[in-house]
């Protein structure tokens, strides 16, 4: 009997608990001190699983990580040039976002972790101690990967392009129509496409049509110019208002490893 | 499976369980997690282990598990949710989880793994449809009805094909070092019938009055009585249960009728009254027939006890016993106070005590009407036994223990028999309901066998009017019924609204 009293105030204190922290969570928006907390005592651990998952994964492929990695390097450093030396229309975007080319400088990084079945994050081996805040742009030799949300010394945590909370500002490559792209919940084991909707009802949407970021005030949390996936399939409904498409995203969520970080100097 | 566990053992598994514990969701997040693995959701390890240590160890350690995985899940950093979702979700599944083990153990006192494997994967798959719901409760953005639709079946059946592994590790981590204890005194198998009702009644309701015995057996009706917590309020003197096959008990056996004592043992040092009823089943040695010499045998126990003897209508216990105990032994004159001692009562007052007794229970408080002048050979100050032996019984035996107790809980059937050694001057006689049988003692025991519930219904429908002292109203349908037994009792809040009655004017 005393036991199960005191079985019963232990419960009772913990659920107290965890409910208070949902409340302070909830109110400052998933930003609470609780997650930096997490991430000092469990980022130095990730990070020691990474490097030894990592040796696994590096010794499953045909090459070595390191050689690995300089290859995504390289792409990624091209994609970059192709991004912002471009046509005309960078040029014009870089000027009306008073942004200046040549000043993104990207740190490298490798995906150590990766979020539950509903949330599409993963977490990278690098941190403030590497120059990383919150709110920048991920990408790797494919494209556009997601953007920073949460940093701690040693780790980033990044929301994913295909996290349902995610909406990136996209340009159509060719027409330079705009629209929204919106993720859909799980699926970083899957290939579930994106949803487009493009602001201006009378834009032609067709298969094949390429996407990049429109870019955001700052390159936060987007830089412009960065692939981001080619129009699979239109779903405009006959009589909407704006008309709708499925992407396909050019990165492999599914198989992520070294992305790249564009720190802003 | 009742053992006990060394503290170093204790602490040795707890520590083994929590490095497990930290070690599942360093492996949740940075392996299972980037599994490629078909379908919208993978396995959730922290879960599985939470069940597992829940339904291996306790409601506490499970309660502390599942708040402690949960909450690394929460804070460690790919988590996106909001900290202290699934610290929630998992300690209540740890909790649940462990408190229907120890249900199931405590019922049925038996560890079968099967039922516990399965209990475990219940609680897994609950704990995978809490972290959805209390998503969609917080209208967490990624947390949608379709997404929960497309994720819940997958995760589920990762985790059911992954249970019986971490089932099979904990068990073995924890094997020898969690001491289940005891089982407690159990009810016996339920067996179904119609009879089951009143029995669940009244296991139901046994914290929260006394169990109601039927008339001097002491023992219940239908007799399959399981594990009992409440004090056996033992009837008629006889302190044993009927059958007596009782094994050890842990309960205070409630002696009443002043005896303390173990009917047949014939202690002769004794200072309380003795109240032989003659109870019908306990032995066929007092059962007294009509006009018999009631108690002749009981008269031999002791100098020094005093003898209340109620179904004799004759002078029977000085013929048979000699003039020493006779001369003690208030004897027949208790009953029949209502004239002279010498005077014989009438024939009807001398049958069977038992059925008297069952009258008494029944009716004490109809009884009280016709009784209320009865006392009054005891009134006078004049023993009743002066008139039989010359001996003197004082105008107030010692108030027993028993007899309190009976006056603050027992039903009507007691109070009427503890009345017996009380102040009889101020107490209404018994002997009335006592003797109101008219049958032969033969049929007043058949009769009580044949239906006994209607003893066991009365006593429990009246014991507050039985308990009245007054008698002006008749019987006990008529008189107020509330607050009589509060002040009656003894117990400090009862004492309290005692005085509150009696300030407003209510009580005395």
């Amino acid at each position: 009997m005393l036991e199960a009293r005191r079985t019963r105030l232990v419960l009772i204190a913990l659920l107290v608990v965890a409910i208070a922290l949902i409340t302070i969570d909830f109110r400052d928006g998933g930003n609470s001190g609780a997650s930096s907390v997490g991430g000092r005592i469990f980022g130095p651990v990730e990070r020691l699983a990474g490097d030894v998952t990592g040796v696994f994964r590096g010794a499953g492929g045909d090459s070595g990580e390191v050689a690995n990695l300089q290859k995504q390097n390289d792409q990624l450093r091209a994609q970059l040039a192709q991004a912002q030396s471009g046509d005309a229309d960078a040029a014009q975007l870089a000027k009306v976002l008073h942004l200046s080319a040549g000043k993104y400088k990207v740190v490298t990084g490798t995906v150590i972790a990766a979020g539950g079945d509903y949330s599409d994050t993963v977490t990278i081996n690098v941190g403030s101690a590497d120059g990383i805040t919150a709110n920048e742009t991920v990408l790797n030799g494919a494209g556009l990967v997601g953007t920073v949300t949460g940093v701690t010394s040693g780790t980033a945590t990044v929301q994913l392009l295909t996290d349902a909370g995610t909406t990136v500002g996209v340009r159509m490559a060719g027409s330079g129509q705009i629209g929204a792209l919106a993720g859909s919940a799980g699926t970083l084991s899957g290939s579930a496409p994106l949803k487009l909707t493009l602001f201006d009802a009378n834009a032609t949407l067709r298969p094949g049509q390429e996407l990049v970021t429109f870019g955001s005030v700052g390159g936060r949390p987007y830089v412009p110019g960065v692939p981001v996936g080619t129009v699979s399939s239109v779903t405009t409904q006959p009589g909407s208002l704006t008309p709708t498409a499925l992407v396909k995203p050019f990165a492999d969520f599914t198989g992520l490893g070294v992305v790249g970080v564009v720190v802003s100097k | 499976m009742t053992q006990e566990v060394s503290a170093a053992r204790k602490a040795l598994t707890a520590a083994v369980l929590a490095v497990a514990l930290f070690a599942a969701v360093v492996l949740q997040l940075t392996v299972v997690n980037r599994l490629p693995l078909p379908g919208a959701a993978g396995p959730d390890l922290v879960l599985l282990l939470v069940a597992a240590i829940a339904v291996a160890t306790g409601p506490t350690a499970g309660a502390v598990t599942g708040f402690a995985g949960g909450l690394a899940l929460d804070i460690a950093p790919p988590a996106a949710h909001y900290a202290g979702e699934y610290a929630l979700v998992f300690c209540l599944v740890g909790y649940a989880a462990a408190r229907v083990v120890r249900a199931l153990w405590d019922t049925t006192g038996e560890h079968d793994p099967v039922i516990i494997f399965t209990v475990m994967a219940v609680a897994v798959a609950a704990g995978e449809a809490g972290k959805a719901a209390l998503g969609l409760l917080l209208s967490d953005p990624d947390v949608t009805r379709a997404a929960a639709s497309r994720v819940l079946p997958a995760a589920i059946l990762y985790d059911l094909l992954l249970s019986p592994l971490v089932f099979w590790l904990v068990a073995r981590l924890t094997r020898g070092a969690v001491g289940w204890r005891a089982a407690p005194e159990r009810a016996p198998a339920p067996e179904f019938g119609f009879l089951q009702p009143a029995a669940v009644f009244r296991q139901a309701s046994a914290g929260a009055a006394p169990n109601l015995r039927l008339a001097g057996t002491g023992d219940s009706y239908l007799s399959q009585s399981p594990a009992r917590r409440v004090p056996r309020l033992r009837l008629a003197g006889t302190g044993e249960h009927h059958g007596s096959q009782s094994p050890a008990r842990r309960v205070p056996r409630l002696r009443l009728a002043g005896t303390g004592e173990h009917y047949g043992s014939q202690s002769p040092a004794r200072r309380v009254p003795r109240l032989r009823l003659s109870d019908a089943r306990a032995g066929g040695v007092v059962r007294t027939t009509a006009g018999g010499s009631s108690g002749a045998p009981l008269i031999l126990a002791g100098g020094r006890a005093q003898k209340l003897n109620f179904a004799s209508s004759r002078p029977a216990p000085a013929r048979l016993t000699g003039a020493r105990p006779a001369a003690r032994t208030p004897g027949k004159n208790w009953l029949r106070s209502s004239a002279s001692p010498a005077v014989p009562a009438p024939k009807r007052a001398a049958h069977s005590p038992s059925r008297g007794w069952l009258k008494a229970g029944g009716a004490a408080g109809l009884a009280t009407g016709r009784t209320a002048a009865r006392p009054r050979g005891f009134a006078g100050g004049q023993p009743g036994s002066a008139a039989v032996g010359g001996s003197r019984v004082t105008g107030r035996p010692a108030r027993s223990a028993a007899e309190a107790l009976a006056a603050r809980s027992a039903p009507s059937g007691l109070s009427a028999l503890s009345g017996g050694g009380t102040p009889l001057a101020r107490r209404r006689s018994p002997s009335r309901g006592w003797l109101r049988g008219s049958t032969s003692a033969a049929q007043t025991f058949s009769r009580q066998r044949r239906s006994p519930r209607s003893g066991w219904l009365g006593s429990a429908s009246r014991p507050r009017g039985a308990f009245r002292r007054r008698t002006a109203r008749g019987n006990w349908y008529a008189g107020p019924r509330s607050g009589a037994w509060l002040r009656r009792s003894r117990h400090p809040w009862r004492k309290r609204s005692r005085r509150l009655l009696r300030f407003m004017g209510v009580g005395r």
